[in-house]
């Protein structure tokens, strides 16, 4: 279990691993091909980090690093509580994405890391907490199941 | 241990759309925007077709990670698959359709050209990292698909 939260946590950290000023250049454009297909990358919307483009959009940036934080750091909370929070996560993003396209505002990177950040960080803590929830409590065994 | 073979063919038909969905040029470019989305997408997808050919069972978390999980794969190995004759028959015609756009902007048009003539090496070294990131991603898809959308199947255990 620990194993796997460590390799999802280092999995989605990559594009800001492979941001960092240490990584190769080999393994830095590997990610950035491998993040390709996911991302718009436009203009504006993308962080430069030590003088280049991040692989990812700010907003996926945020996104990922919220999940790699999850996946190594979740907090003690109900499910009632981790579904309020993804609920708040979502309409919190989706006002950011309409009123920074309908040009209210100018596209702000603190606001699309934090948005992505705590979307990211709600669906990987809420998914490490039930894994561990489900190993701490026995099955019932008036459960029912087939197959 | 849950064995992801049962949740076949579910997650080869969602998960599969979701990464020919992906890898198809100017489709895929359009949406590139939400493709994280696109492989939880696939993950959901694939939940939906399994319990709705299992209705007599439910998941618990570990079983919807799994087979979000599994889903994920899928979507990478036919991303990385569809995307290989896309790159070598018509890699450098996309490139140069891109390279000529007045409307993107430059990361974009740069991004886009890499997407479509990376080298040999880059394109094998992508694969295990996509399949680790699409796993992870669809992990997750299939996590928030059960809390969500298909909470009257969840096993409570």
């Amino acid at each position: 279990m620990r194993g796997l939260r460590a390799l999802a946590a280092l999995v989605a950290a990559l594009p800001w691993v492979a941001a960092s000023s240490l990584a190769p250049s080999w393994f830095r454009e590997g990610v950035g091909v491998t993040f390709l297909p996911l991302c718009h990358h436009w203009v504006g919307r993308v962080l430069v980090v030590g003088g280049a483009p991040m692989c990812v959009c700010s907003r996926c940036a945020g996104v990922y690093a919220g999940l790699a934080a999850g996946f190594a750091l979740s907090a003690p909370l109900a499910t009632g509580t981790y579904r309020r929070l993804l609920a708040v996560a979502v309409a919190l993003a989706a006002v950011d994405v309409v009123t920074q396209d309908l040009g209210v505002h100018a596209p702000w990177h603190p606001a699309r890391l934090a948005t992505g950040a705590l979307l990211g960080w709600t669906m990987a803590a809420w998914m490490v907490r039930e894994t561990l929830r489900a190993r701490w409590s026995p099955r019932s065994p008036a459960s029912p199941r087939c197959g | 241990m849950i064995d992801p073979r049962r949740f076949l063919p579910a997650v080869a038909i969602g998960g599969g759309a979701a990464g020919a969905v992906i890898a198809i040029p100017l489709l895929g470019d359009a949406l590139r925007c939400c493709f994280c989305i696109g492989v939880m997408a696939g993950a959901g997808a694939s939940m939906k077709l399994w319990l709705d050919t299992h209705r007599a069972e439910n998941l618990t978390h570990a079983e919807a990670m799994t087979l979000g999980a599994s889903s994920g794969l899928v979507s990478a190995a036919v991303t990385w698959v569809l995307s290989v004759p896309v790159r070598m028959g018509f890699g450098e015609g996309l490139a140069g359709f891109y390279a000529s756009s007045t409307v993107l902007p430059d990361v974009a048009r740069a991004n886009l050209q890499a997407l479509y003539t990376p080298s040999v090496g880059m394109m094998i070294m992508a694969l295990p990292l996509q399949a680790a990131l699409f796993g992870v991603m669809g992990a997750v898809g299939g996590f928030v698909a059960l809390e969500t959308a298909f909470k009257a199947r969840k096993d409570a255990a």
